[in-house]
Parts: C-alpha cells; sequence; structure tokens
C-alpha cells in the first residue's frame, strides 16, 4: 500500500529445469550382419531458466458511494533460456559399458544449441461499476515478442467487457425464483505468440545431413541457409465476441453460465507448405484466417445442502472452426500424407484413401493401387476402374463435437468425496502408431495380431500378406473414434476431528485416470503426438500413455 | 522485512529497465548476413552444394525411376517402385507418398535439385565478394555454377519446361516462380557452363576427389546440348573433353565399376556421387537392391535385397563376346562358396540376371563405397559419335568416337557404309549397352521420342504387360508444388 488505495506489487519467479536423457541399443539385440556397426548410445542434456518478473500498480476508489473505479498497470517480462547439448554414439565393441563411457566408441557426434526468447508486456485496465449493477471493463495491452520480424514486434490487444446484473434491477425485486442473473458481453481482440520458436523470423544457415559430402573419400560438414526468413512474421490476432448470460435460482442452488462465443483469428501462425521449387520446404508465418463458433455451457447445482451435502457441476462445450482463407491463392495443401488444409474445412481433417479389406485370391486388382492378393484393398471412390490421388477423400475430422465435463461431491459429517470425469465426444485419431505395427515391414516388432495375417488359406480382411514389400497404403483404416469418457479423479477425504494446535487435518486417498471408456485402440484417446502443432491434430505417433496413480494423502494446516 | 521488499523492488526494477530489448540473438546459429564472409565459409558452403548431390542420390531416385521406366532393368514388384515400370503414377506420387517411397520417386528429385540449386544460388550471389584466394574462389563459383546446371539438367530431362531458378530463395517473394520454356531452361545451363568452364581446374591426380573440373562440365554440357538437340554445341564441348587428353577409357571396363580401383577409375568417371561405406558417410540403396536376395552373395555386399533385375531381352542383346556382359550375372556364388543358379536367383521369375555395376565385398551394412558415376568419357564418346552423326552423316569420325567404345568392350567395329539413321540407331544401341543401370537409357528413349514403342517391347513374365502412352514421356510436376504454387502449371498432357 503506497498512499490509500493505491498499491504496488511486483513478483519475481525463477524456474529451473534441466534433464538428462540417457539411451542405449545394445549390440546384443542386432543382426550378426549388422554386428560390425551395432551399439549405439546417446547422451543428452538440456538446461532450461524461465524469469518471469511482474509489476502491478492499482488504484482503488469509489465516488459518491456508488461508481466504484479501479485503475491496474501492468508490465511483465519473461525470460525464456535454454541450452541444451547431446553426444551419440555407435558401434561399441561390446555393451559393458553402455552409454557411460561414449569415448569408446568408434562414432561420435554432438550438437549444441542456445536459445532465448522474451515477451515484455504493458497492460492497462480500468473496471467501473455502478450500483452493482452496470459494469465496463476496458483493457488494453501492448505486448511484445522477441520471436517476430524485425518490425513487427508489438502487437496491441485492447478488449472491452460490459456485465449488467439485471438482479439488482426494480422490476426484478418482486420474483423469488431467481437469485442471480447477469447478463455479459465482451468484444476484444487478443494476442498470441506461442507457436512461436525463437529465431523463426531470421535467416539464419546451419549444418544438416544434406550438406554433407565425402571429399578425398573424407567426411566433410557443409553450411547452408535453412529456410526463408520472414521479417513480416507477427501477432496473431484473435477478434473475440462472447455473449453470456449468468443465472442462479433456488437461492443459488442452482447455477447456469452459459455463453456463446465468436472467436475470428487473422494472421494465423503456421507453418506453411512453400513451392517445392523454393528449395526449403516450409516456412513459418502468418498465412491465414481461422473462425471458432461456439456455445458453452455450464451448471453447478447444490442438490443437498443437509447433513449430507451433495454438490453437482457439468459443463459441455460445442466449438466448430473453419478455415476462412489461406495467403497467396492457396486452396488446400498437404500437412503430411494423411493430412490436409482446405479453405471453408475445419483445421486438422484427414484425407486417405478409404479402406476396403484386402484383395482376395481370383479379385482383380486395381490399377494405380500398387496392391496385390492379399494387400490393402482401397475403394475406388470416383468409380473411374483405376486408384489415383483422386481416391483420397475426407475421411475424418480431429475436432470434436463436444467436450464436456462432470464433477460431483458429497460431503456427510467428516467424510468428504469428489468424482470427476470428462470426456470428448465424436472426434477423430489418427492411429499412426498402429500404422507402423501393422505394416510387415521387417526388422522390428509388430502387433501379435499379425499371427494372423492373410495368406490363400487364412484369406481375411484385417491383416496383410507379409510381401508387402513393406509399405501399407495411408488408409482410414487407421483413423479411429476418439470419442472418450475418463475418470480423472476420485477422492475420499475424512477430516480428524479437532486437535489441539492443529487448526484442520485431513487424511485421504485418491487415484487419478482410473478407467477410460473408449473404443480407441491405442494407449490413450487424449492424444496428441505434435502439440503445439495447429495443423497436426488428433495424431497418435506414440506418446507416454497418461499415468493411473493412487494417493494416500495427509493435510495438516496450523 | 521491509528492507528485503525494498531490496526485490530495486532489483525487479533493474531487471525491467535492462530488458527493454526484444532484438534476438541467435546464439547457435549464424545469419546469413555474417555467413558468407571468409574463405572458410565458401569452403563449407561449396560443400553443401556438393551435399545436393549426395542427397538427391541417396534413393537414388534419378537411378530408380528412369531404369525402371525404361527397357534394361526392372524392379522386384515391391509396393510403389513398379509404379514407373507399369506407368501407374498419378501426379501426386501418391502410391510413392503413400508408401513412404517418396525419396525413390520423381517427386525426390524434383525437390533435392531444387535444394541444391538454391545452396548453389546462394554461393553464386556472395563468394564473388569475399576476399580470399582468388583462384580457389573462382573455382568454389565455377563448382557452384556446374551443380546448378547439373541440377537443371536434371529437372529438364525428368519434367520437360521447369522454373529456372538463379535467384536465391533470400526472400518470400523470390519462392514463387514460374516455369520456363525447355530452351530457356537449357540456355540456362549452357550460361552457367559457359562461365564454370572458365572457372573450373583441368582435371589432373591431384584435383582434390570427388570435386567438379572443368571436363566435367564440358562433358554436361556435351549431354545438356544433345538433349537440346544442339548438335554442333554437343559435338564442340564434347570435343574439348576428347582433345584436352585428360580423360580416356579404363582399358578393362569392369574396372570402371570396380570399388578397389575407384581413384584408379577416375580416368574414366569424369564426375560420379562420391560414396563411402562408413558412419557417418554418403551412400545410397543401389548396392542392396541390386545384390541377391537375403544378402547371400558376398562379392555383392553384406546386405543386398534382390530387388532389381535385368530383362534377358536386354541381356541376350548383347554380344558374347562383348566384355560389358561381364557386368551382368545369371548365376552367383552364395555365402556357402556355391553356385546359385539362375532360376534361383529370385522367386519373382526363373529368369533373374543380376547387374555388377555397384558391388562393394567389403560394405557396411547396405552402405556401400563404390561411386555412383555421373558423367563417363565413354558417354562422352558416344555423344561426340551421336552428335557428328546427326550433324555430317555417316562420317568416318563418328565410327571413330563409337569404336573406340567397341573396342574397349571387346567387340568388333561398326559396321562401315551405314545410313545416317542407322549410324545413329547403332549409338543409341551402344549407348544403352554401355550405360545401362546407369540412369540414362530412359531419357534416350524420351529424348527421341521412341519410348512407348521400345518399352511396350520389354515384357517377360514378371511384367508381361506395359503400356506407355505419350504423356509419360515427362513425370508430372509434383502436386504439391501445384498446391503450394499457383503460378506454375501442370505439364498439359497431366492436366
Amino acid at each position: 500500500m503506497l498512499a490509500k488505495g493505491l498499491t504496488y506489487r511486483a513478483d519475481m519467479n525463477v524456474i529451473q529445469s534441466s534433464a538428462l536423457t540417457d539411451s542405449y541399443s545394445p549390440r546384443s539385440i542386432s543382426n550378426t550382419s549388422d554386428l560390425a556397426s551395432a551399439g549405439s548410445a546417446g547422451k543428452a542434456n538440456s538446461y532450461g531458466t524461465n524469469l518471469l518478473h511482474e509489476s502491478i500498480l492499482t488504484y482503488q476508489t469509489k465516488l459518491n458511494d456508488v461508481h466504484s473505479l479501479k485503475f491496474t498497470g501492468v508490465f511483465a517480462t519473461q525470460k525464456q533460456l535454454s541450452n541444451a547439448n547431446s553426444i551419440s554414439a555407435s558401434i561399441f565393441p561390446n555393451d559393458a559399458t553402455t552409454n557411460e563411457a561414449l569415448q569408446l566408441a568408434t562414432n561420435r557426434t554432438v550438437s549444441s544449441s542456445r536459445s532465448e526468447t522474451r515477451l515484455d508486456s504493458y497492460m492497462g485496465r480500468i473496471n467501473y461499476g455502478y450500483k452493482d449493477k452496470y459494469f465496463v471493463d476496458v483493457i488494453t495491452r501492448i505486448d511484445g515478442a522477441s520471436q517476430f520480424g524485425i518490425n513487427n514486434k508489438y502487437g496491441f490487444f485492447p478488449a472491452v467487457s460490459a456485465a449488467w446484473r439485471l438482479i439488482e434491477e426494480p422490476f426484478m425485486k418482486e420474483q423469488t425464483l431467481l437469485s442471480d442473473l447477469k447478463l455479459r458481453g465482451s468484444y476484444g481482440i487478443t494476442g498470441n505468440a506461442n507457436a512461436i520458436g525463437a529465431y523463426n523470423s531470421l535467416a539464419l544457415v546451419g549444418s544438416g545431413t544434406a550438406n554433407d559430402y565425402q571429399f578425398n573419400h573424407i567426411y566433410t560438414t557443409g553450411i547452408a541457409p535453412t529456410g526463408i526468413p520472414n521479417p513480416d512474421l507477427k501477432w496473431e490476432k484473435s477478434t473475440q465476441i462472447d455473449i453470456g448470460l449468468d443465472v442462479s435460482l433456488l437461492n443459488n442452488r442452482l447455477n447456469l453460465v452459459l455463453d456463446w462465443y465468436n472467436k475470428r483469428t487473422d494472421d494465423l501462425l503456421f507453418v506453411k507448405a512453400l513451392p517445392l521449387s523454393s528449395g526449403y520446404g516450409t516456412i513459418t508465418g502468418n498465412f491465414a484466417s481461422l473462425e471458432n463458433q461456439g456455445f458453452e455451457f455450464a451448471a453447478n447445482a447444490n442438490i443437498l445442502n443437509t447433513k449430507l451435502k451433495w454438490n453437482v457441476n457439468a459443463n459441455i462445450t460445442f466449438n466448430r472452426n473453419k478455415l476462412l482463407s489461406l495467403a497467396g491463392d492457396i486452396q488446400e495443401f498437404a500437412v503430411n500424407n494423411f493430412g490436409i488444409i482446405r479453405v471453408g474445412q475445419p483445421l486438422g481433417i484427414f484425407k486417405t484413401y478409404v479402406f476396403d479389406g484386402n484383395y482376395q485370391t481370383g479379385e482383380n486388382i486395381l490399377p494405380g493401387s500398387d496392391s496385390r492378393i492379399g494387400g490393402t484393398k482401397v475403394r475406388d471412390v470416383n468409380g473411374d476402374g483405376k486408384i489415383s490421388v483422386d481416391d483420397q477423400v475426407i475421411t475424418g475430422n480431429a475436432n470434436p463435437d463436444f467436450i464436456f465435463g462432470f464433477s460431483t461431491d458429497f460431503k456427510y459429517k467428516n467424510v468428504d468425496l469428489n468424482v470427476f470425469f470428462s470426456g470428448v465426444q465424436g472426434n477423430k485419431v489418427y492411429n499412426l502408431i498402429r500404422y507402423t505395427f501393422e505394416n510387415p515391414l521387417g526388422g522390428r516388432n509388430l502387433y501379435k495380431e499379425l499371427v494372423n495375417r492373410w495368406s490363400s488359406t487364412n484369406p481375411n480382411n484385417e491383416y496383410v500378406v507379409p510381401l508387402q514389400g513393406g509399405r501399407l497404403p495411408i488408409s482410414d483404416r487407421f483413423m479411429e473414434d476418439g470419442s472418450f469418457i475418463r475418470c480423472k479423479n476420485i477422492t475420499l477425504g475424512y477430516t480428524l476431528p479437532p486437535i489441539k494446535g492443529i487448526s484442520n487435518a485431513r487424511i485421504y486417498v485418491s487415484t487419478n485416470n482410473l478407467f477410460t471408456i473408449t473404443k480407441y485402440s491405442g494407449f490413450d484417446p487424449e492424444v496428441n503426438s505434435y502439440g503445439n502443432n495447429n495443423t497436426l491434430i488428433g495424431v497418435d505417433n506414440l506418446v507416454y500413455p497418461v499415468a493411473k496413480s493412487y494417493l494416500v494423502g495427509l493435510q495438516v494446516s496450523f | 522485512m521491509k528492507k528485503l521488499y525494498i531490496k526485490l523492488l530495486f532489483i525487479s526494477t533493474l531487471y525491467a529497465l535492462a530488458s527493454c530489448e526484444l532484438n534476438e540473438t541467435p546464439y547457435s546459429s549464424i545469419f546469413t548476413e555474417s555467413f558468407y564472409k571468409t574463405a572458410g565459409d565458401a569452403e563449407v558452403a561449396i560443400t553443401a552444394v556438393y551435399g545436393g548431390i549426395a542427397d538427391l542420390y541417396s534413393g537414388p531416385a534419378p537411378l530408380m525411376n528412369s531404369d525402371f521406366s525404361a527397357d534394361q532393368v526392372y524392379p522386384r514388384a515391391v509396393v510403389a517402385r513398379n509404379t514407373y515400370t507399369l506407368f501407374t503414377y498419378d501426379a501426386a506420387y501418391s502410391a510413392a507418398v503413400s508408401f513412404g517411397r517418396a525419396f525413390e520417386s520423381p517427386i525426390f528429385t524434383w525437390t533435392s535439385c531444387y535444394r541444391g540449386i538454391e545452396k548453389a544460388n546462394w554461393i553464386i550471389e556472395k563468394v564473388p565478394s569475399i576476399p580470399m584466394d582468388e583462384k580457389r574462389r573462382d573455382e568454389i563459383v565455377g563448382e557452384a555454377l556446374f551443380i546448378r546446371a547439373y541440377m537443371h539438367w536434371m529437372l529438364a530431362k525428368n519434367f520437360g519446361e521447369v522454373p529456372v531458378k538463379i535467384v536465391a530463395s533470400s526472400k518470400l517473394e523470390n519462392a514463387i516462380l514460374k516455369k520456363s520454356p525447355r530452351a530457356d531452361v537449357y540456355k540456362q545451363i549452357f550460361a552457367d557452363l559457359d562461365l564454370a568452364i572458365t572457372k573450373l581446374p583441368s582435371y589432373s591426380a591431384s584435383l582434390v576427389k570427388g570435386r567438379a573440373s572443368k571436363e566435367a562440365a564440358q562433358s554436361l554440357y556435351a549431354k545438356a546440348a544433345l538433349y537440346a538437340e544442339n548438335w554442333t554445341l554437343a559435338l564442340q564441348q564434347a570435343q574439348a573433353v576428347i582433345s584436352s587428353g585428360k580423360h580416356s577409357l579404363m582399358p578393362d571396363v569392369k574396372d570402371t565399376y570396380n570399388v578397389i580401383k575407384e581413384d584408379l577409375a577416375r580416368a574414366e568417371n569424369i564426375f560420379a556421387f562420391e560414396c563411402e561405406s562408413t558412419t557417418p558417410g554418403k551412400t545410397s540403396q543401389i548396392m542392396g537392391l541390386y545384390g541377391p536376395p537375403g544378402s547371400t552373395a558376398p562379392d555383392y555386399g553384406r546386405t543386398t535385397f534382390g530387388s532389381i533385375f535385368v530383362y534377358q531381352s536386354f541381356f541376350d542383346s548383347l554380344d558374347v563376346k562383348d566384355k560389358r556382359r561381364g557386368l551382368l550375372d545369371t548365376n552367383y556364388v552364395n555365402l556357402q562358396g556355391r553356385i546359385v543358379l539362375q532360376k534361383d536367383i529370385t522367386p519373382i521369375t526363373r529368369k533373374g540376371i543380376l547387374v555388377k555395376k555397384y558391388q562393394d565385398a567389403n560394405s557396411i551394412g547396405s552402405n556401400h563405397a563404390v561411386n555412383i558415376p555421373l558423367l563417363r568419357y565413354a558417354d562422352v564418346l558416344l555423344i561426340a559419335a551421336e552428335a557428328e552423326a546427326r550433324l555430317n552423316g555417316s562420317s568416318s569420325i563418328a565410327y571413330g568416337f563409337i569404336n573406340q567404345v567397341r573396342r574397349r568392350a571387346g567387340i568388333s567395329d561398326l559396321r562401315v557404309g551405314l545410313s545416317k539413321d542407322a549410324l545413329i540407331d547403332a549409338i543409341l544401341q551402344e549407348r544403352s549397352w554401355e550405360l545401362f543401370a546407369e540412369g540414362d537409357r530412359w531419357f534416350d528413349l524420351t529424348r527421341t521420342n521412341t519410348f512407348i514403342t521400345v518399352v511396350s517391347k520389354a515384357v517377360n513374365d514378371v511384367y508381361p504387360v506395359r503400356t506407355p502412352t505419350a504423356k509419360y514421356r515427362y513425370f508430372p510436376i509434383p502436386q504439391d508444388e501445384i498446391n503450394a504454387n499457383p503460378s506454375v502449371e501442370q505439364n498439359p498432357e497431366w492436366k
């Protein structure tokens, strides 16, 4: 408190992280013919430092007892530093030292990197309230991120919101059904820099295996430009309008929150495919416009408020997204060999062949399918008698129809119980790892079901004949329903009777991710192998599944 | 407590003040603006351009899709390899992409060539202003010009009309290119080679092994001119190589492909993809593909797959006396020292015939050290012969060139008195015998537009029917290029 109504708060945060990754692939699992080059090891260190400072100055006052005013000014700055180095080595004489003595290997490669990003934010906010009835908030902020192009580091993001508590109006005084009624609306622009790593706008050169060559029989490392710089790289901006209604009924025992929103994102940050003739594959930039529109509904009910207390919370969100435009007259491009981006469609659609079983003995193999008897049959969607790229169609959407959550609390005397479920409905997951493990490429593990692979004596429509040349077509066979309901948490607690010197003591048992109801065949339907990539959604390329955990705890406060 | 609070306030304010700077320092990378400044930069940058050759030939796509399309060799019908043999590919190369064999396909040739060209463009733009030894600087620029020309020629012969890329993609606008007529592509190739020839050193035993020489540029010039049907230029450049006296045919044709005699064979191999089997090392799949299945033939390499065989008709077309027949085999000695007969070479046919141009008994796994020849003196002689014959008909000079190749192969001189057309046919046939499995034949067939008749006759029990049509003369421009670059149009036959 600096003066009456004026406060200043400063936060400093330092987060340090370090990781060491060890790996060793022993000689003992190598083919005899590959023993000459067997044994490979890795050791990778990474260190990260995240510095955060926040200064908040607020001034709060009330005029004439009816106008409440709060001014807030914030300066925040964040610096992320990371340092990494790794060594990998191969060709070991034996397995004795595994990866603990890389100097014993014949070949060693090293790499190291260091990066730094910073984010500066300046924010001003005015909260105004009139008689607990009308509220208006105005926020303006300027954010600057180092990752952006030289002329576009800063973005300006204003927003305004207003609320009207109708319950305070005289005409509402008579009724008793509603205990609160509030209409909310907001309009504002927000910025996003999340998808952008350090140095994405710069013209850099680097090494890479396609830059190396042999002169006089000696391996030589080359250096070349790594991409096209994008000095125009700038903040992604979303303009969002939100209209909401808060309703409380029955003396606040039932609370409902309804929201409708429309969010238009321009200058969407994403990685765009470059013409192959540019010499590079992709460039990061602001190349698209996207629309998200949705409806959120949340309810909280205080069902019993007797000796037994029972609360229920539920929420559901319906979101639809649509790509409005792509830069440079482009209508569609491939993100990979099963995902595309197309104007007018959501982000995260899959375009694949349609799986139609296996070719059975005597069947006519369609030209262009490049299959064989016992191999995958894909559908000739356009019926032209051959298989071509025209038979690859949109077969799925990684975006769910809706997501939902449900939780309930019981409390009886000293015992409390909380159960929390969440779920997703109607999304598709591309199970790339199943593609890998059903693909009889040789030299690696496969699903045990491949014992039942196709043969002339065991014809089936599931698993292909092994003589495939080690390839399966990308079809919707590997696209699965990713809907699930997961029991995220159950906690049972008991609050101990008062003990002298202890204000509160509670013991509890808890379990996370106890069970999941899903048809998805992979480890975890809640998967996204390419987390930060906004064009590669809903792909399972093997992630560490969520852990099921059981906890016993004691909470004591004095 | 209050003291600490003030201290913290002070520190945080200092920190805030010190931080009004959002410019980036890329600690572990170099800016292009601060690169290309020293002799050392120029050297590593030109290495990266040569890396483009290794990248291009890692499949090696330029050999696989062209040779599989032609009449000498065919792949074992694994998915997405036989699409070229059967002419079932589409503009998206969907089978190759979908089956994970893009790196063997024309889409890779396209991508990789432009990757190489881009790296060369940076050298050509930046290196001339580096203060360094002038002779070496000229050579580096010459090497980049040579490889840029090689890549453009690779694109032109595969795809017909292609974008000419001679400006580095230093900004996004430079990345959007239009196609150029074939004549303009060749014009650029010739311009680059004209300059390269003035800058590159002549071949000598002391030339760094793997680097391009003046003769390599002249050989490429001759070959590109032949493809552009500029016979005068082709003859002139081929003759320049021949009269330089720097190169010659290896007395024994087998030695040209013998990994043990690789450095000796540089007399004939004017430019090659330099392969090494060590790790790290640049190599390709080619040895593994041509060797018998199941890694059973120690002479062919330690790890081989039995993926490519020779049409019996091609084998039979070679004279029994022809030493080049020794680069093919109808049986092999297995690990146990026993002879595996032709009927047992591969399960797909009883007529398996093996190619012995890419053998490496000391390979490490499937990594071979044997180089992939890209420009050979024998090729130059045959270019000279063809250009001479096309210019001057059945001339003794043309006979002189082709007979050098025939004599080395141990076959009699070409019958005298052939008509102009018959002589040209004989030279094209000689090219087929001399350059089989080197990624050459298909382009002879397409540049002479004879591929439809020739290929439809090149059939066997594995591929009983092959039906190329006119549109297969050039590969379609990859759909990915067209999707990302609205200013490039698909070849009309492929629309």
